[in-house]
């Protein structure tokens, strides 16, 4: 009894180790034994294997509801969220403001569906353009807006919520209606978020004015020295007191441009703000209804505002003025050298009447601005002004819309040089406008990596091409792949799209240029990136050359239907190994479990890599696709090979029927007597093989007859005869003509070809009734039924120049009573004799010849 | 085999690029990793919230995590067992958060397919067993039926159990046992009426 009990918790433990799956099988076999046995510990087993099926009968994870792209797509978009927490993220400019508007109307079926929207269905919202505002009107809570412009985002939901309240179109579903309430839920929601904000910024901003109002004018320039260097990051001089300006301007200069900076409002709306603000003399102005939609640039300066008898508006435009000629003599002065004769001859003191004409050869557009020289000479002659502390970069950049082309031009390119985030937008703003984007492309790729990426997503016009690939291939290669990542999504999303989806910034510039001149209500086309054969290639090679990434990439797209799978794999094997290129397409192929070897079957150009087919050939099945596409050299030997097992015979003879050449005909002949017993079957694959490529058994034969295989002949003369049609032809004449072949299957096979031929098959026959027709004269005979059959009386009688018209009409006799068949044997008996008549006469009468 | 062997051998290699590509910040890497783990993530996930729609979230956001958390990846490690760890513990906290916010966390709330493939009755049957297994599982602590998904249904090891879930493979085992026991505890009456009823069926 008591060893009774010790075999029990034994045997309890078991199964506890079974439930968890740690029980061996020697183990099983005695629990099972003792639970035969025992009542208590067999019911224990059952009830347990119960609670084991009925876990595995719970539902396995729907895995096939997944979309993984959309997934990834929402992984990446809260990455994103999660990494947009620093000052940066507080960057907000009208380009992104509307961008997030764009979008969002084009997400609600507001944008016309071929490539355009209507100004109309903007219904309340109006963008300017050059101050840089975004206005909105008839906002129910403008005194949000007003106090939370410091986060432009706010100012978007509002938008939408303007927009979704405004005019609707009835016919639209409700579904709409429930998102909109859904967003305005979702506004309150992050409102408190933006308080906080609010009032960090706050903080901050009365932090500063009380710091300028407790060191005020005593040590301002020490302040202003620190707060530049603080806010804008970039050296300021130190103050003069006999500045043109006086300290107070100064500040407020450097005040309105880190707060434009870091809303990211360009200098020319710091100035309108500042000059609404004054002619407002409030100086302390705060949101509230009865000013419902102040600009951006009047917000932030409005709550930094310094007394009004310290804004100089006069000296500022003066300096702006001052640095518009200092630009133009800075051009003039980098133009480079090859138009400086023609400039010459011309008045120089007026440079803007030879420069400023569109198609001579000053023409700004077709010039070439040195701009080391540029930058130098703007720098010597901009000095003073920056001595005085005026922000010269902020000031110049309402100039890169200037009149005169030539400031525009340098404007651009000193921008591009030693520009910001800011001048940046500017000079992808420049790129749109049909008269600068030379320019703004060499300030962008002045820029570097930064510029290049703006320039992936507005590609230039094909005269800059060039210029910008170049630069491209000279990053390195993770910058490489963020490039052609980059444009190649802008450019499928344009193809796909119809519009530059990928580039909201580019739509906003031009929507804004639309509603700033003042059009309204009609559609028109948006710009569109080209993506043309030469960007298509350029970004193919450059994503291959970027490694496995790039690599991925690339499949990914072909994988999606996004790119054709021909060239990008011709990008891979012209820039990737050819083995990388398989092992990744293979695993590529094994991970996402999609079927690209359909795709590869069009493979033909593949090099000859067996090495990278045969390491994998444990999984023939997988493999066997990819050889029978990419023909590699050896694989007719390994399709030869894998047929040992019974399981590969079917692929391997299909694969060797359809390969074509020598080498695949010999292993199929091999195959084919050791398989006899397939019979029909083979029949089949000799036809396919036969058809694919005649030339081969000609050639097999040429091989058989050097190795003299008589075995081997005798074996194809069987095949041919029986399998291959009419295809099989020239390699019956081939065999006939080797010493292959006993008498008798040669004159089978010359039979066949009587047959089987056609009058094409005639050429192949005469020269072997040349030369066998002294010496054999059977075959001989059998030669000429065959031209019979075949040919045209006139060939046949070709053969035998001279007999006389008495032998000519007893062999044609012959020849035309072996037609029914019946009496061919006889027939061909009879023949021979004739011929030996003939060929006989003939010997005689050409020994009788001199 | 040898071919497999080396083309897995050959995507482990990838995958460490990959990662250390992802940890120079290269997004396209990680989509890539993504794109590797997502269903096995999910399927682990799945197991243990019990919908389709948190676990599909929660996978989510365990790549969220493991992307900002990847320089803490040690590398050469299995970046499987890694995910696995902070998808667990993902649902660990969703799971105490709803229990706080007195929220439904029932895994019967799924709807259970019905399987007409062994008729009307025998269908029912399994139908009522898979909801009453369903309620035991609900009833384990969530570290012992986390335990006992990952090693009963998943497959894995004690040692990768260990892993995701932070503790020793004896603690693990000690687990599973453990979910074993309550598990035949709290089916005891079902599985003696099932096992009369079946030991009823072919005798009359």
């Amino acid at each position: 009894m008591r060893a009774n009990a010790q075999i029990c918790r034994r045997a309890r433990r078991m199964l506890a180790l079974k439930f968890a799956g740690n029980l061996k099988l020697e183990a099983e076999f005695l629990l099972e034994s003792h639970t035969r046995a025992c009542a208590d510990c067999r019911k224990l087993q059952m009830q347990q294997d119960r609670v084991l099926e009925g876990l595995n009968l719970l539902d396995e994870a729907p895995v096939e509801g997944l979309n993984l792209r959309e997934s990834l797509q929402r992984i990446n978009s809260r990455i994103d969220a999660a990494e947009t927490h620093d000052w940066e993220a507080l960057e907000y400019s009208e380009s992104a403001t509307a961008a997030a508007l764009f979008d969002d109307l084009d997400e609600q079926g507001c944008l016309t569906e071929d490539d355009s929207y209507s100004l109309e269905e903007l219904g309340a919202i109006e963008l300017e353009a050059d101050s840089a505002t975004t206005e909105v009107a008839r906002i129910p809570s403008a005194q949000i807006v007003l106090e939370s412009d410091v986060k432009a985002r706010e100012s978007v939901l509002h938008s939408r919520d303007i927009v979704h309240s405004g005019d609707w179109d009835d016919s639209k579903d409700d579904s709409r209606r429930q998102q909109i309430t859904d967003n305005a839920r979702a506004k309150q929601l992050g409102r408190p978020r933006v308080v906080l904000t609010l009032s960090i910024a706050a903080l901050l901003i009365a932090s500063v004015g009380l710091g300028f109002a407790i060191w005020g004018r005593s040590n301002r320039a020490i302040q202003v020295e620190r707060f530049e260097a603080d806010l804008i990051g970039q050296p300021s001089s130190p103050m003069r007191d006999s500045s043109p300006v006086g300290p107070r301007a100064t500040d407020q200069e450097a005040t309105s441009e880190a707060v434009g900076e870091i809303h990211g409002v360009s200098a020319d709306a710091v100035a309108e703000a500042m000059s609404k603000a004054a002619s407002r003399q409030q100086p302390n102005l705060s949101a509230d209804s009865s000013n419902p939609a102040p600009a951006i640039g009047a917000i932030a300066f409005v709550e930094l505002s310094p007394p009004d008898q310290d804004l100089d508006r006069r000296r500022q435009q003066q300096v702006c003025s001052e640095l518009r000629t200092i630009l133009k003599s800075a051009a003039v002065e980098a133009i480079s050298s090859e138009w400086k004769g023609s400039l010459a001859g011309d008045n120089g003191s007026d440079h803007s009447s030879i420069i400023g004409m569109d198609d001579g050869p000053g023409a700004v557009g077709g010039l070439e601005l040195d701009a080391d020289t540029l930058l130098a000479r703007f720098d010597a002659l901009s000095q003073g002004l920056v001595g005085e502390g005026w922000p010269v970069l902020r000031l110049i950049e309402p100039l890169t819309k200037d009149a005169d082309e030539v400031v525009r031009a340098a404007s651009l390119r000193v921008l591009g040089r030693r520009g910001s985030n800011s001048a940046r937008r500017l000079l992808v703003a420049a790129l749109g406008r049909e008269t600068d984007p030379r320019h703004a492309v060499r300030g962008l790729m002045d820029q570097g990596f930064a510029g290049l990426l703006e320039l992936s997503e507005h590609w230039p016009g094909a005269d800059w091409r060039t210029d910008v690939q170049r630069a491209v291939q000279e990053l390195d290669d993770v910058q490489r792949l963020e490039w052609g990542r980059r444009h190649l999504e802008s450019a499928l999303a344009s193809s796909k799209q119809g519009r530059h989806a990928a580039a909201p910034k580019w739509r906003v510039e031009h929507a804004q240029g639309r509603i700033a001149s003042g059009s309204t209500g009609a559609s028109e086309s948006l710009p569109r990136a080209k993506f043309g054969a030469d960007s298509s290639r350029f970004v193919t090679d450059l994503l291959a050359g970027c490694g496995a990434p790039g690599l991925l990439l690339l499949l990914q797209k072909v994988e999606g239907g996004e790119l054709e799978f021909e060239p990008v794999l011709e990008a891979l094997t012209a820039n990737v190994a050819p083995r990388a290129v398989l092992d990744r397409v293979l695993e590529f192929d094994l991970r996402t479990k999609n079927s690209m070897g359909r795709s590869l079957r069009s493979f033909a150009s593949s090099p000859q890599e067996l090495a990278a087919l045969t390491a994998l050939g444990s999984d023939v099945e997988r493999i066997w696709p990819f050889v029978v596409a990419l023909k590699p050299s050896g694989g007719p030997g390994w399709l030869r090979a894998i047929a040992d097992d019974y399981d590969y015979l079917p692929i391997a003879l299909e694969g060797l029927s359809n390969w074509g050449g020598v080498d695949a005909a010999g292993g199929l002949l091999a195959l084919s007597q050791e398989v006899r017993s397939l019979g029909p079957q083979l029949d089949g694959f000799w036809e396919t093989s036969s058809t694919a490529d005649p030339g081969a058994i000609v050639e097999l034969i040429d091989q058989l007859a050097a190795d003299e295989d008589q075995l081997q002949a005798a074996a194809l003369l069987e095949i041919l005869i029986t399998s291959c049609g009419v295809n099989g032809v020239p390699g019956l004449v081939a065999l006939t003509s080797t010493e292959l072949l006993q008498r008798d299957d040669r004159e089978r096979a010359l039979l066949a070809v009587a047959e089987l031929g056609r009058a094409e098959h005639v050429d192949l026959l005469m020269p072997i009734f040349t030369s066998i027709g002294e010496r054999e004269r059977k075959l001989a005979a059998v030669c000429l039924l065959a031209v019979h059959r075949v040919g045209t009386d006139a060939q046949w009688l070709e053969l035998i120049p001279g007999a006389d018209s008495a032998l000519r009409d007893r062999i044609g006799s012959l020849l035309s009573s072996s037609l029914d068949g019946r009496g061919t044997a006889v027939a061909l008996t009879r023949l021979a004799r004739e011929l030996d008549t003939y060929f006989d006469k003939d010997s005689i009468g050409r020994r009788s010849m001199p | 085999m040898r071919g497999l062997r080396r083309l897995v051998s050959d995507s482990s290699q990838t995958e460490q690029g990959w990662i250390e590509l992802s940890k120079a910040g290269d997004r396209a890497a990680f989509d890539c990793l993504v794109r590797m783990h997502f269903e096995r993530i999910y399927s682990r996930l799945f197991r243990l919230v019990g919908n389709h729609e948190d676990a599909e979230d929660l996978t989510q956001e365990a790549f969220v995590r493991a992307y900002h958390a990847l320089e803490h990846f040690r590398s050469g490690g299995p970046f499987a067992g890694w995910l696995t760890r902070i998808a667990v513990h993902l649902a660990r906290d969703r799971a105490r958060a709803r229990r706080v916010r007195g929220e439904d966390q029932s895994l019967v709330a799924v709807d259970i397919p019905n399987d007409a493939s062994g008729g009307p009755s025998q269908s029912l049957s399994q139908r009522e067993f898979k909801h009453q297994i369903l309620c035991a599982l609900e009833r384990l602590p969530f570290h012992l039926r986390t335990a006992l998904t990952l090693r009963v249904s998943e497959g894995l090891s004690y040692a990768e159990i260990a892993d995701a879930m932070g503790l020793q493979p004896g603690t693990i085992r000690t687990h599973v046992m453990k979910a074993r026991r309550m598990l035949l505890h709290f089916l005891a009456s079902q599985l003696d009426g099932d096992q009369g009823g079946r030991k009823g069926g072919p005798s009359a």
